[in-house]
Order: structure tokens, then sequence, then C-alpha cells
């Protein structure tokens, strides 16, 4: 491991963030290595400092301040209000489905055409069928010749 | 019916009451975090004041499974994002001429950061200058991990990013913060 690689995992290193292979590279490079111990030490040095700065005091009358912005502001959309967003929704969408469902003209079963042709298919059948007593009359057969 | 459906929709109870416990248990780390940073007192508490107002009205969002306090600082940096930019829109400085009506002119100041204004007022710790010095992603890193002792998934989730973004931000930061504190001290000293 290098300098420069090394002086890249020190924070983490610090922040107990690191793998362990790297740990332990990082390691085995800071044992031989004065500079990058020393960078380790400035930078623990600071995040000690960090560390040791202390929690400031909120200001006066800061909490009533808060309070007042917070619900003045517009309200939290409960549970119910959502609930009943919900079901009020639900129910306009069943009314007007119904609705269109209403005004819609009824279809037919099937349609025209298609009826034609079963109409023609079953004839034609049973003018085959031999046993059925339809007689040719029901489908012309087809001529060919005068 | 209505109760039924409610309690399919919740996670967690949503009153207000229950908002003002969690607001009440919260808000002085929240106010700390605000003022690392922004910098100074006044900025500080229009963070909280935005933040929470925020909260309340999602407050249906929160998962009660999670710290209140970790959702509070995602939306205050959240908040602290936008309110840079706010402050960066806004901001002029003046120009040492006049104008053929003897008046003067102002330039928006690309030279001076959001963030450098909020410091001009207050602040007045070596450290917390220090951290105003560096850039808003990498201070937010920083405060997060030396100030509020976070682990790096903490910072991630918080900052909507990666651990390897958050591990990056938080050495850079401190390079930087160093480097300021060197020079700072120096210049003290002698």
């Amino acid at each position: 491991m290098n300098c420069s690689r090394a002086t890249s995992l020190i924070s983490a290193y610090l922040d107990s963030e690191l793998s362990g292979r790297d740990m332990l590279s990082l390691q085995r490079h800071l044992n031989d290595c004065g500079s990058c111990q020393a960078e380790l030490e400035s930078i623990r040095t600071l995040r000690q400092e960090l560390s040791s700065l202390r929690e400031p005091d909120v200001p006066l009358g800061f909490e009533s301040r808060l309070r007042e912005a917070v619900y003045s502001a517009q309200p939290a959309k409960t549970a119910t209000v959502r609930a009943r967003t919900f079901l009020l929704t639900a129910a306009c969408a069943a009314v007007v489905t119904l609705a269109v469902q209403q005004s819609m003209p009824r279809s037919p079963s099937q349609p025209v055409y298609l009826q034609n042709d079963i109409d023609t298919d079953q004839a034609r059948l049973a003018a085959s069928d031999p046993l059925s007593g339809a007689g040719p009359s029901l489908v012309s057969s087809p001529s060919y010749g005068p | 019916m209505i109760d039924a459906i409610s309690r399919a929709f919740t996670k967690t109870p949503t009153s207000p009451a229950e908002f003002d416990r969690l607001m009440n248990e919260s808000h002085r780390k929240v106010y700390a975090l605000a003022l690392r940073l922004a910098g100074n007192p006044t900025d500080a508490e229009d963070l909280c004041q935005e933040s929470y107002i925020r909260a309340y009205r999602f407050f249906h969002r929160y998962d009660a499974e999670l710290s209140f306090t970790a959702w509070m600082y995602r939306i205050l940096t959240n908040v602290h994002i936008d309110f840079r930019r706010r402050k960066g829109r806004v901001r002029t400085t003046s120009f040492d001429t006049t104008n053929q009506h003897g008046q003067t002119w102002d330039f928006a100041d690309s030279t001076t950061s959001p963030d450098r204004v909020m410091m001009e007022s207050t602040l007045e710790e070596t450290m917390q200058l220090g951290l105003l010095s560096i850039g808003p992603d990498f201070r937010t890193a920083v405060v997060l991990a030396d100030v509020e002792g976070l682990a790096y998934e903490e910072i991630a989730e918080i900052m909507q990013t990666s651990i390897g973004t958050v591990r990056s931000r938080i050495h850079r930061g401190r390079k930087q913060l160093r480097t300021y504190l060197e020079k700072h001290r120096k210049g003290v000293n002698a």
C-alpha cells in the first residue's frame, strides 16, 4: 500500500468503517510510515475536537415560537382524514362507473352479421346430413352451367 | 369502518399529541445540527421551524420503527439545501461606482456563498468558522459523523446517498477543515 492510498483510508479507519482486509493493509503501512502515522494522529485530534463541541443552548422562547410556527401552518393529515378521503373517492368512482354503464345502450348478445353466418353454416350442415331431413332447398347448391 | 381503514393506513400513531411529544424530545438536537449547518442562531431557528412544519405536514409518512431524530435530520438537510438556494438567489454586493443618475449599481455576487453570508453575523468559534469554510455537503457529513457520532450507513440514509460518497465527503471534509484550522491558528498565534 502506498501513502496516497493509506491517507485516503485513514478517516474510515478511525471511524471503524474499514473492511478487515483494508484495515490490516493500512495497519501494516502505518507501522512502517512515519508521515502517515502523523496524518492519522492529526485526523484523530480533529475528530476529538469536533466530538467535544458542546451542544448549544436553544435561544430564549425558541420552543414556544416553534410550536406556534408548526401548529399555525397547514394541519397534518390524520389517518382518519385520509381514510375518509379514500372512502369518498371509492364511492365516487363506483357511482361514476354505474352511471356510465346505465347510460350505454344495451347491445345484443351477438352481432347480427355473426348470427347470419351461424344460421348459414347450420343450414349447410343440415343439408349435407342425410338424417337431418332438411332438403336441399335450404341451401342452394352451386350451379356449374346453364 | 373508518377506524379500520385508518389502522390500515398507519404504521404509527399520527396524532398531534404524539407529534408534540416527539418534537419536544428532539428539538434540542435538531437545533444543534441546524446551528452547525447554518452558522448563526437566527438562520438555525428558521431552519428548525421549516423542518418541523414539513415534518408535521408529512407526519403520516413517518415510520415509528425508525428514529424520529434521524428522520428530522434528513428533513433538515433537505431544508438547508433549499435555504442555501434561496439565499444564493437574493444576495447582492455593492459596486464601487455610480451610474449616470448618481445611483450605486448592485450586481449578483458570485464570489460569496450563501453560507459565508450566514457566517458574517454572529459566529465566533474557530471550529464553527472552519466548518462554514468547507462545502455544505462535506460539512453535513463531517458534523453528522464527528459531532453527532453517526455511522456511515445512517449518514448515507440521512443524506440520501451511498456509503462510498459519505466516506469520500468525510475524508475530504476533514482535510479541508484541518487545513483551515492550521492556517487560522497560525495566523492567530503569529
